[in-house]
C-alpha cells in the first residue's frame, strides 16, 4: 500500500480511530494486526516469509539470552546472521551473483551457460518488499542481544518491531530498544502535541513527495532515460531534478512514517538533517539516511576496526563497508559503484584529516582560512557537487548512460556555452526549476524557522484549515497516478 | 478513554474537512458543468463509452463496429444496416470506433456495454499496423495506453474485480467529480496565466467542437481523394508513419507485439462474442511506408496468422486490404473517405450476411 494513495489514507483513519477506542492493552496487538493488514495488500504469501524468520530469530535470540559465555552466543549469533542473509541473498542477489559468474566464467573462456531452468527460476523471484530494512532490523537485534542487551520477552513483542507498519517498507531502520522502551507498557493515548507533530509531519511529507520530489522526476526522468538526447544544461537540470528528487522523496516517505508513528503514540529517529548542508563528505553520511549511516558503523565499520587502525587500513574498511552499503541499495553494478564512489570519497577525506590534524592544523593562517564563512560555503558547495555526482551512478541505468552524463556533468565550458546560445525562454525553463530545486535542498534550516514562527502560532481552526488545503491541493497534484517512493524498490 | 479536548478536536477537524471537500466538490461540479472535461483517453472514447453503454435496441440484434480511426471512417453502419435489412437480416449497427483506439480500449468498451447488459449479436474489429507495433507498445507514452490507464473511466472498465485497491479508487473518482476530473483542474491551474489572460483564446475555443468531433461522424470526408503526393502534403494528417512514408524514409521500426491484440480476442472467446476481423485497405502510399519498415505488406506477412487465429467457430477474417486502391477513395494515406467507405461497407454487408446467419442458427 503506497503511502500516497487513498487507500492508504482510508487504513491510517481506520486504524487510528480504533487505536483511540480501544482498552490501553489492546492497542499493540491491534496495530500488529494492522501491520499485517498493511503488508497483505501487497503479498499475503510474502506474510509467511516474514513470520517464519520472526520466528526463527525471536527463538535463536532466546537461547542466545540464555548463554553467559560469549562462545555460547556466538554461536547462535553466526546461526541466525547466516539464515537472515540466506534469505536476503536469495530474494535479492542470487540472480545477479549468478548471472554474473556465468558471464565472467564465459569471459575466461570456460564454456559454461546458466541452466535455463535456473535461469527461468530466478528471474520470477519477487523481491519481497522492505526485505533490506526488516532484515537489517533483525541483524541488529541479535548483534545487540549478542552484546548483552535484553532480548524481547515475547513473540509478539519481537514480531510487533518487525511488522510495524509505519517503519516496515522503508525505515528508519530502528533499533529493537528504541521501539521496546515505548511499547512494552501499554500503549497511551498521544498527547494533544503529539497528534498535532504527528499530522504536521505527515503534511510536511505528502507536500515533499507530491511538490518537489514528483515534480522533480519529471525533469529527471526523460535526462537519465535517454541522456544521449540532451545537451548539457538539460544534463545539469536533470542531474539537479534527481539529487532533488531522492531527497524529497525519502525524506518525504520518512516524514509520514514518523508523523503516522507519532499519531500512535510512538517515535520513530530522524533519518535526515538537511544533508545537503554538510561541510564534508563524512557529515553528509551522518546527516543522510542516519539510521542506516549508524547502522553500517555500528555493525560494520567499528567491528572491523573503526578509525582506530592504521590510516590506509581504515580506508580500506571505508571502502568496504560503503561497498556494502551500495549493495545494500540493490543488485546492480551501478550501486556497487556508488558505493564505491562514497567509500573513495571518505578514504581520500580520512586521509586529508589525519593530515590536517598531523600537520596543517599548526598552521594559524590554514586555521584562519578553514574557519571563515567563504571556506564553508565553498565546502558546503564542493560537497554538493560530489554527492550529485555520486547520484548520477546510482540513478543511471547503465554504465553507458552514468558515463554519458558525467562527461556532461563535468564539461562546464560547454554548460555555459548552452546557456550563452539558448534563447530566452529557455533559459527561463531551465533556470527557473534549476534555481527553485537547488533552493529546495538547501533552505531547510530556513523552513524549519517559517512552520515555527508562522504555521504553529496559529488558531487551531485555521492549522486544520491549512492541512485541508493542502490535502486538497495533494489530491488534485496526483492526477497522473501516485508513483512509488523510491526506496520501496530496496 | 479520550479527553474532551482531543474529542473537540477531532470533532471540529472532522467539520473543517467535510466543509472543505463539500466545498471543492459542488466547485468541482460546476467548472465540470461549464468546461466539460475529458474522462479518459479522448473525447472520442468518452463519446463511444456512453454509445456502448446506451441500451441496445429490442426488437434486433446488435452489431458493433470496434476499432481505431480506420473503421471510424471506413464502415458506414447506416448502409450496413440498410443492407442487412434488405438481406432479411433486421440487426441494429453502431459503430464503437474511433481515433486511436488500441486493443485495450476496445476491451474497455465491450465491458461497458456487457456491464450494461447489453450483449452484441456480433462485433467486427479492424486489424492494422497500428494494432500490432511493437514499436508503439514498447514505447508506450506515444501510446493512448497511459492515458486510458490514467483515465477514471478506462482504469475503472480495465480493473480486475479482486483488485481492490483499485475498485476503491474508482468508488472515490465515481462519486467526487474533483478526484475524477483533478488532472483536468490540475491542467487548468497549470494554464492559469492563459486562461486568467488569454481572454480571446478562451472565447475561440467552442464548447460545440465535442459534437464536431469525428466520433460523431461516420464514413465522413470533405475530400473526394488526393491524387499527387502534393495534395497529400497540403492536406495529410501528419503524423510520423504518414510522413515518413511520403518522405519515403525509413519510419520507427515496425516489431510485431500481438499479445494486447490477443488479450482482445481472449476476452471476446471468453464472453462468447462472435469476432469479425477486417483488414481496411490503405492507399498504395502507405506501402511504402509497409516497405521502409521492414514489412512487404500485412497480408503478404501476417494474413497466415490472422487466418489462424479465424481458425474458431466464433470468428471470421476478412482482407479487404487490397479490395480498393484508387487514390480518389482514400482521404489520406490510411484513411477512407465517403467513396471508399461505401465501397467497403457494401463488400462487409455481403460478406457478414451468411456469418450473421451462422451466429443466429447457433443456440
Amino acid at each position: 500500500m503506497n503511502f500516497v494513495s487513498f487507500g492508504f489514507l482510508a487504513f491510517l483513519l481506520i486504524v487510528w480511530l480504533l487505536f483511540l477506542i480501544l482498552p490501553d492493552k489492546k492497542r499493540v496487538p491491534w496495530l500488529t494486526l494492522a501491520s499485517y493488514i498493511f503488508y497483505a495488500t501487497w503479498s499475503i504469501p510474502f506474510i509467511g516469509i516474514i513470520i517464519v524468520t520472526t520466528t526463527v530469530d525471536f527463538w535463536i535470540s532466546q537461547w542466545m539470552a540464555r548463554h553467559d559465555s560469549v562462545s555460547g552466543r556466538k554461536k547462535y549469533l553466526i546461526l541466525g546472521l547466516s539464515i537472515n542473509l540466506l534469505v536476503l541473498g536469495f530474494f535479492k542477489y542470487a540472480h545477479f551473483l549468478l548471472s554474473n559468474t556465468y558471464g565472467l566464467a564465459s569471459l575466461l573462456g570456460m564454456n559454461l551457460l546458466m541452466p535455463p531452468a535456473l535461469e527461468q527460476l530466478l528471474s520470477h523471484v519477487i523481491l519481497p518488499l522492505g526485505i533490506s530494512f526488516y532484515t537489517f532490523e533483525a541483524i541488529s537485534y541479535m548483534v545487540d542481544v549478542y552484546r548483552g542487551k535484553p532480548a524481547a520477552t515475547s513473540w509478539w513483542g519481537y514480531n510487533f518491531y518487525i511488522m510495524y507498519f509505519p517503519h516496515l517498507i522503508s525505515g528508519p531502520i530502528v533499533r529493537f530498544e528504541q521501539l521496546w522502551e515505548q511499547y512494552k507498557i501499554p500503549l497511551q493515548i498521544p498527547s494533544l502535541a503529539r497528534i498535532a507533530a504527528g499530522i504536521e509531519l505527515i503534511m510536511l511529507g505528502y507536500l515533499f513527495k507530491i511538490f518537489i520530489a514528483n515534480q522533480a522526476a519529471l525533469i529527471a526522468d526523460p535526462v537519465f532515460n535517454h541522456p544521449a538526447n540532451f545537451n548539457h544544461l538539460a544534463i545539469w537540470l536533470g542531474v539537479v531534478g534527481f539529487t532533488t528528487q531522492i531527497y524529497f522523496d525519502f525524506m518525504g516517505y520518512t516524514h509520514i512514517a514518523r508523523g503516522v508513528s507519532l499519531l500512535f503514540n510512538i517515535e520513530l529517529p530522524l533519518n535526515f538533517n538537511h544533508p545537503y548542508l554538510a561541510n564534508t563528505i563524512s557529515n553528509f553520511w551522518e546527516r543522510w539516511h542516519i539510521s542506516l549511516s549508524r547502522w553500517i558503523r555500528d555493525y560494520l565499520y567499528i567491528p572491523l576496526g573503526g578509525s582506530r587502525l592504521p590510516l590506509f587500513h581504515t580506508a580500506g574498511n571505508l571502502m568496504l563497508t560503503m561497498l556494502i552499503a551500495g549493495a545494500w541499495h540493490g543488485a546492480g553494478w551501478t550501486f556497487i559503484a556508488w558505493g564505491g564512489y562514497h567509500g573513495v570519497l571518505l578514504a581520500i577525506y580520512h586521509i586529508y584529516k589525519t593530515i590536517k590534524s598531523r600537520f596543517l592544523a599548526s598552521l594559524p593562517l590554514f586555521n584562519t582560512f578553514t574557519s571563515g564563512p567563504f571556506y564553508h560555503v565553498m565546502a558546503v558547495a564542493f560537497t554538493f557537487l560530489l554527492v550529485m555526482g555520486g547520484w548520477i551512478l546510482f540513478r543511471a541505468n547503465s554504465f553507458e548512460a552514468a558515463a554519458t552524463i558525467w562527461q556532461h556533468f563535468v564539461n562546464l565550458p560547454q554548460v555555459l556555452n548552452d546557456l550563452s546560445h539558448a534563447s530566452g525562454k529557455e533559459l527561463l525553463r531551465t533556470l527557473i526549476p534549476l534555481c527553485l530545486m537547488l533552493l529546495c535542498c538547501v533552505s531547510g534550516p530556513f523552513a524549519i524557522r517559517v512552520v515555527e514562527r508562522i504555521y504553529r502560532p496559529l488558531p487551531f481552526v485555521v492549522k486544520v484549515q491549512v492541512a485541508c488545503v493542502l490535502l486538497i491541493l495533494c489530491i488534485l497534484f496526483t492526477a497522473e497516478g501516485s508513483q512509488p517512493f523510491i526506496y520501496f524498490q530496496f | 478513554m479520550l479527553s474532551s479536548e482531543l474529542k473537540n478536536r477531532l470533532w471540529v477537524s472532522t467539520i473543517v474537512l467535510l466543509l472543505s471537500l463539500l466545498s471543492v466538490e459542488v466547485a468541482a461540479r460546476i467548472i465540470v458543468s461549464w468546461a466539460v472535461p475529458e474522462q479518459s483517453a479522448s473525447r472520442g472514447f468518452d463519446h463511444k463509452y456512453y454509445l456502448a453503454r446506451a441500451p441496445f435496441e429490442r426488437d434486433r440484434r446488435t452489431v458493433l463496429i470496434l476499432g481505431d480511426s480506420l473503421a471510424n471512417m471506413g464502415i458506414y453502419s447506416q448502409l450496413l444496416r440498410t443492407r442487412l435489412s434488405q438481406a432479411g437480416i433486421p440487426v441494429s449497427v453502431r459503430n464503437l470506433a474511433s481515433s486511436r483506439n488500441t486493443p485495450d480500449m476496445n476491451i474497455a468498451l465491450l465491458q461497458s456495454a456487457l456491464k450494461a447488459g447489453n450483449h452484441p449479436a456480433l462485433v467486427i474489429v479492424n486489424i492494422n499496423m497500428a494494432v500490432f507495433n511493437g514499436y508503439y507498445i514498447h514505447h508506450r507514452e506515444q501510446t493512448p495506453e497511459p492515458a486510458l490507464a490514467a483515465s477514471y473511466l478506462g482504469r475503472c472498465e480495465l480493473a480486475e474485480p479482486t483488485d481492490f485497491a483499485e475498485k476503491t479508487r474508482c468508488f472515490f473518482e465515481k462519486h467526487l467529480y474533483f478526484i475524477r476530473f483533478r488532472g483536468f483542474f490540475k491542467g487548468q491551474f497549470r494554464t492559469l496565466d492563459r486562461t486568467l489572460f488569454g481572454v480571446e483564446k478562451r472565447l475561440s475555443k467552442n464548447p460545440k467542437d465535442f459534437v464536431q468531433d469525428e466520433a460523431f461522424q461516420e464514413g465522413w470526408s470533405p475530400s473526394f481523394g488526393m491524387k499527387t503526393e502534393e495534395e497529400f502534403l497540403a492536406k495529410n494528417q501528419f503524423n510520423t508513419d504518414n510522413l515518413a512514408a511520403f518522405r519515403k524514409t525509413q519510419g520507427p521500426k515496425f516489431t510485431w507485439e500481438p499479445r494486447p491484440f490477443l488479450k482482445f480476442y481472449t476476452f471476446c472467446r471468453k464472453h462468447h462474442i462472435p469476432l469479425v476481423m477486417v483488414l481496411l485497405p490503405v492507399h498504395p502510399i502507405s506501402e511504402q511506408y509497409f516497405v521502409k519498415a521492414g514489412l512487404v505488406s500485412p497480408e503478404a506477412n501476417y494474413a497466415r496468422e490472422f487466418k489462424r487465429w479465424a481458425d474458431n467457430t466464433n470468428s471470421w477474417y476478412l482482407d479487404y486490404y487490397q479490395l480498393d486502391s484508387d487514390s480518389t477513395h482514400f482521404y489520406n494515406t490510411s484513411h477512407l473517405n465517403v467513396l471508399g467507405a461505401v465501397s467497403v461497407t457494401e463488400h462487409l454487408a455481403k460478406d457478414i450476411v451468411p456469418i450473421l446467419k451462422k451466429v443466429e442458427s447457433k443456440p
